[in-house]
């Protein structure tokens, strides 16, 4: 009955449709592409920078995939394989190691003369096993700053803070806090003037026989952060860095660790913070901040999608160049890590981070930060060590958990540098 | 007397879960008006009031949240529409056919949802960059795929929610008209449709409040700014490298929850039964 | 009445509707197969023929009328989540981590490429690309600095005289005899072929471009040797081996290895260690049972508070619509949002609760306080659903059944403890199971809420006091230092047997009520 009417149709149904398939043959993309993910901020500033020079890379198509946060944006890397990846990839200097090792990361040559642009603590950042994957952009560091306006005389020690708080204890809600990037790393300044540290850096090199030295540290916390009965003397207090932000620029707090993209924040609140290391217990060392860069990666993706040539020439002839580097950081606002657009830095508050942080800081080496060896990273860990502290858990036995912890950190990511 | 003490208990007990209720919704109310962009509170009265929040949702180009709502519509709606269509069949097929595996059809159904999708995120995302490969506006990045995506997630579910609902509509009068004589495909249509319509909508609204809340897999596809869904960009505010943003994300929540809350007083009756209804017959 | 407008849909209109529908479903099937096999997907193109063929046998067969229904579900089941699965299954075998993530060949392509270094000498020239007469790809290499110009191709390099050679403005030849120089807006057209191109330069050594300006002198110095499957250093002779756990490793220093590695069946060793393995064991447990109170107490917590709502709600009260209007919200407003807003609440430094109360509580890093957290915000976001169903249910039991009671003399209470109860229970079993079920995977609530923390990472502790099953396997694929793919493939397994057999405890259970249901 009906049924084999039916049939028939199909047949002639599915004939028609099969040659109409044949005849559309699939297209293939004209114009080569050079894809570029980044984070949402840095993705618009990005736009902007490739519409200054249509020429960066002639007849490619630039792209730039902004992402929503900058965990989105690594989650997105980490799924991505060869052929959706990315061709460059805005990122953080100690995304290198992981993503070497899985492959994600894509080696390029440059010249001697560009290597000499860029120092050779940043360019280490980028590289592994003598190959270098990216071009660093900018320094990452946070400074200390003091509200002028309240601390009138710049502190030589930490000694001198610390007293400065207790002595006006009444007009303050506390001495010291974290605006932006968190205790773990903003901190590490401030953990390193007090004697400790994630690892020591001696001669240019990681100190790799121990993080730091367990009874100074151990002195220190109890000379500075605690009172007489062990409990947190109301100097340092590790809360949200947007409040922290707020509490510093309305004068409720002399001190606070402070990053270079808050200048907006301060100017608006007409305070004039000044800028300096973390001062240590004598007068003349600081804390060192951990200094890592932001940089544009090269992808093994690039290869994959016939367009690694112009990637290559587009990193060193437009990301990486003077004139480059100098457009974007006038956008980012962040002190560049190319020389020349470093010399001609704009703005008087990049200049006195650049000096807070000179020999300030030691490079931030992710494969010992994000080692888990111990059973968890000193990235998240040391949120937990200053909780404890701060709650007024006994400090030689944190001191002494926290040092075991980055020992075996240190060992298992020293053999990984 | 006992008769006032019991409804004031009554009373007592449901205004303190009327206040429970209220006391986050109150404080995204309040902290979208509060200038400071904080979600700090000191007093439940309101001492600062701006529409500053608002307006950056309008005019503020690097939140176009206008364009955001546009996004999440389109998709929630085409994905709630479209699963509810094709669930509707399956579970029509499920509670009114006979046919050989049917039971073990609906235990593999009912066990495949229980699989944690988790980490199905990894092979999804090989399958949508090979479909990109060859269909880019079906694959990784387009809203065509997410849409798959959700899609395919939506089928379990909905299919076991639907099922509940054919099982509680009245099977004689289906059998009358195969008495007279009707397919089940007409069936289907011309009598289970009609009478189902309502809790279709309630099924295709609950599916729709659960792709809105979905960002894990959209934040990965929708990337673009103007392609972000509500979900993604409100995860954003407060989800950011740098400091939280509660002065925005509590203005775009409220707008954002405003229509779904209303579609949900209006449909509540039908949502009560729909829900009763999937209990009491299994 | 129904046979009329049953009419309608049949007969020649239908037909041609239903080949219309078809004709277009063929179509746009039979393009996206032709596509995907174009482009090499030959599994996605499979799986298309086999729709189609499903596709028109189903709906012109009179046969499986069933199908006519399910294949659409099926087919997007069968993409989206049963392959999925099979997916995470395979994963589960595999050594599938950080270091060991791609594929065996890709890996070995990888270090093939860099394999390939500098010279010692450390030779860089600018670079300007073109073709000889024969048409090969060829190097225009200016070595300002030293004053040399070459140059080269696939097969041979020559010196050139600077008489020979025009410059531009930067001292780099442009032109040269038998050179036709490819405009530089061109090259990107050629860009696959400029970097698979070794130019000759020396023995071993080559010129290899970097970018399309420079080039460099380099050798091949890890050169894999297939037959062996190893690399070797053609300098020093050292050789890495395929160790069998996904890396070339050094002969004599297993512990050096290539990267990257790749990813390698390694069958059921994740298991094992889940079994076996203390460090794997330990918070895996911890974390399960943490995963069993908290969806128990969820469960019981929003059922009993909503319960009690729809006991007080049941009979006639003042202002009985409004107060349902109002505590069905939390049920109504996106839950992503809720949670959030949670989040800022319980914040220790501006947190509205601490702020009402003056506590100074940092919720989320005491392992109780964040546990009663998560609890409560669940009981929030859960209580209305138990009130809507329970309410619903309340109705469906027959009145007769309380009158009948009251009439043998029992109270209130007893009516309610004897007969209510149970009965609502019997009812409401399946979905308090259900509900369970979803609690067991609510990813989102402890994602958004607290991450799963506390930690007390400086002890080491992977697992997070408030980390239930799903969050904590998330954290092992994609959490920040370490991701393995195959370890928490395989807990997601685990998670699934457990999850299945609870809810098929709660089929069985449903079975037993289908007989009260009709």
């Amino acid at each position: 009955m009906l049924g084999n009417k039916f049939a028939k149709a199909t047949a002639a149904a599915a004939g028609l449709a099969l040659t109409a398939g044949l005849v559309v043959a699939p297209a293939s993309a004209a114009t080569k592409e050079i894809v570029i993910w980044a984070d949402d901020t840095r993705g618009k500033n990005l736009t902007a920078l490739f519409a200054v020079n249509k020429n960066a890379a002639p007849g490619y198509k630039i792209t730039v995939k902004a992402y929503s946060t900058f965990d989105a944006l690594k989650e997105a890397l980490d799924k991505s394989t060869a052929a959706s990846g990315p061709d460059i990839i805005y990122g953080a200097s100690d995304w290198t190691a992981a993503n070497v090792k899985n492959g994600k990361f894509a080696p390029f040559t440059v010249t001697a003369a560009f290597k000499a642009r860029y120092s050779k603590t940043d360019l280490d950042l980028v590289s592994r096993g003598g190959k270098l994957y990216g071009v660093p952009l900018d320094i990452n560091a946070p400074a200390l700053a003091y509200n002028s306006k309240l601390v009138t005389s710049k502190p030589q020690t930490f000694g001198e803070m610390v007293d400065f708080y207790l002595a006006n204890k009444s007009k303050y809600d506390f001495g010291m806090c974290i605006t932006d990037g968190g205790i773990a790393w903003a901190g590490h300044g401030l953990f390193s003037a007090l004697g400790g540290g994630a690892y020591q850096f001696k001669n240019g090199a990681i100190d790799k026989t121990s993080p730091f030295d367990k009874t100074a540290l151990t002195a220190n916390i109890k000379k500075y952060i605690l009172d007489s009965s062990g409990k947190s003397n109301g100097f340092l207090k590790n809360i949200n860095g947007g409040l922290c932000k707020t509490q510093f620029a309305a004068g409720k707090v002399p001190f606070a660790i402070v990053g270079q993209w808050e200048i907006s924040t301060y100017e608006a609140a007409k305070v004039r913070p000044t800028l300096l290391g973390v001062p240590g217990p004598t007068a003349g060392t600081a804390g060192k901040f951990l200094g890592g860069v932001s940089a544009a990666f090269l992808t093994s993706s690039a290869k994959a999608h016939g367009v690694e040539a112009g990637a290559k020439s587009l990193l060193t002839n437009w990301i990486g160049s003077t004139q480059g580097q100098l457009k974007y950081q006038q956008l980012e606002k962040r002190a560049s890590a190319e020389k020349g657009a470093a010399k001609s830095q704009i703005g008087s508050w990049t200049k006195s981070f650049a000096q807070a942080l000179s020999g300030n800081t030691i490079p931030e080496v992710g494969s010992v930060l994000g080692n888990n060896a111990g059973g968890s990273s000193y990235w998240e860990a040391a949120g937990n060590f200053w909780d404890a502290i701060l709650s007024g858990k006994d400090v030689a036995t944190e001191v002494d958990k926290f040092h075991t912890l980055l020992k075996k950190n240190l060992d298992a990511g020293a053999k990984d540098l | 007397m006992k008769k006032f003490l019991i409804a004031s208990w009554r009373h007592a007990y449901a205004l303190t879960l009327v206040l429970f209720a209220l006391f986050p919704i109150y404080l995204v109310v309040l902290s979208s008006f509060n200038p400071t962009g904080s979600l700090q509170i000191d007093s439940f009265i309101p001492r600062e009031f701006s529409l500053n929040n608002y307006e950056s949702l309008f005019n503020d180009p690097t939140i176009p949240f206008l364009k955001w709502m546009q996004n999440t519509l389109l998709i929630a709606a085409a994905s709630s529409i479209i699963s509810v269509a094709i669930g509707s069949a399956s579970a029509f097929a499920f509670s009114r056919m006979r046919f050989k595996g049917k039971k073990i059809g609906l235990q593999t159904l009912l066990l495949v949802q229980m699989f944690p999708a988790i980490l199905a995120l990894s092979a999804i995302y090989v399958i949508m960059e090979r479909i990109y490969t060859f269909a880019p506006s079906l694959g990784l990045g387009s809203k065509g795929g997410l849409l798959l995506i959700y899609l395919g997630g939506a089928m379990g579910v909905n299919i076991w929610l639907l099922k509940g609902f054919v099982d509680s509509i009245p099977v004689e009068l289906d059998e009358a008209a195969k008495m007279d004589g009707a397919s089940p495909m007409q069936t289907f249509w011309l009598i289970f449709l009609p009478l189902a319509a309502p809790v279709l909508a309630v099924v295709a609204l609950l599916s729709f409040i659960g792709t809105f809340n979905e960002f894990i897999v959209a934040r990965l596809f929708l990337v673009d700014v103007e392609s972000r869904t509500v979900a993604v960009g409100l995860q954003q505010f407060v989800g950011a490298q740098y400091g939280q943003n509660w002065g925005p994300f509590a203005a775009g929540s409220l707008l954002a929850s405003i229509p779904i809350v209303i579609l949900f007083l209006w449909l509540q009756k039908y949502i009560i039964n729909g829900l009763t209804a999937g209990s009491t017959k299994g | 009445m129904i046979y009329q407008y049953l009419l309608r849909f049949t007969g020649p209109v239908a037909f041609v509707a239903k080949v219309i529908t078809l004709l277009i479903v063929n179509s746009v099937l039979i393009l996206l197969t032709n596509h995907a096999f174009a482009a090499d997907q030959l599994a996605i193109s499979v799986f298309l023929i086999v729709v189609l063929i499903l596709v028109n046998y189903v709906y012109f067969s009179p046969k499986y009328q069933q199908f006519k229904f399910l294949l659409p579900g099926l087919v997007l089941l069968a993409a989206f989540v049963i392959m999925p699965i099979l997916y995470t299954l395979a994963m589960s075998t595999y050594e599938y981590r950080t270091g060991n993530y791609i594929s065996q060949n890709d890996a070995i392509d990888r270090i093939q490429v860099s394999g390939v270094m500098p010279i010692e000498e450390g030779i860089a020239f600018d670079l300007v690309l073109g073709r000889d007469d024969q048409d090969r790809l060829t190097a225009l290499l200016s070595d300002s600095f030293n004053d040399k110009y070459f140059i080269s191709n696939k097969e041979s390099l020559t010196q050139l005289n600077k008489s020979d050679l025009e410059f531009n403005e930067l001292g780099v030849a442009v032109a040269a005899p038998g050179f036709t120089r490819i405009p530089p807006n061109k090259l990107s057209e050629f860009d696959a072929e400029v970097i698979e191109t070794r130019f000759f330069y020396d023995g071993d050594a080559f010129v290899v471009t970097e970018g399309f300006e420079v080039a460099v002198v380099a050798q091949q110095v890890l050169q894999y040797e297939k037959d062996t499957d190893r690399f070797v250093n053609q300098y020093t002779g050292e050789a890495y081996l395929n160790n069998g756990k996904g890396n070339f490793a050094l002969e004599n220093n297993p512990e050096t290895i290539l990267e990257p590695g790749w990813r390698t069946p390694i069958w059921f060793e994740h298991y094992g260690k889940l079994i076996f393995d203390e460090r794997v064991r330990g918070p895996f447990i911890t974390v399960f049972i943490w995963t069993i109170i908290f969806a128990s107490l969820t469960v019981l917590t929003t059922f009993a508070v909503g319960l009690v709502l729809a006991l007080v709600l049941d009979k006639p009260l003042f202002g009985k619509r409004l107060y349902r209007s109002i505590l069905i919200l939390p049920y109504a407003i996106p839950s992503l949002i809720s949670i959030l807003v949670w989040g800022g609440i319980f914040n220790r430094d501006y947190g509205a609760i601490n702020q009402l109360l003056g506590l100074e509580i940092a919720w989320f890093e005491d392992a109780s306080f964040a546990r009663f957290a998560v609890i409560m915000v669940n009981l929030w976001l859960g209580f209305p659903y138990f009130y809507l169903i329970s309410s619903g249910a309340l109705q469906a039991i027959p009145n007769e059944l309380n009158e009948a009671a009251a009439i043998d003399g029992a109270n209130g209470r007893q009516i309610f403890s004897k007969i209510t109860l149970p009965l609502l229970l019997q009812i409401l079993t399946p979905l308090l199971i259900a509900s369970f079920a979803f609690n067991f995977n609510n990813f989102n609530l402890i994602y958004l809420l607290t991450g799963g923390g506390p930690r007390d990472e400086s002890a080491g502790e992977i697992a997070g006091a408030t980390d239930i099953l799903i969050s904590y396997t998330y954290n092992i694929a994609f959490g920040s230092y370490i991701q393995d793919l195959g370890l928490a493939s395989a807990i997601s397994v685990i998670i699934f047997f457990i999850v299945a057999s609870i809810s098929m405890f709660g089929i069985r259970r449903s079975k037993v009520l289908e007989g009260f249901g009709k």
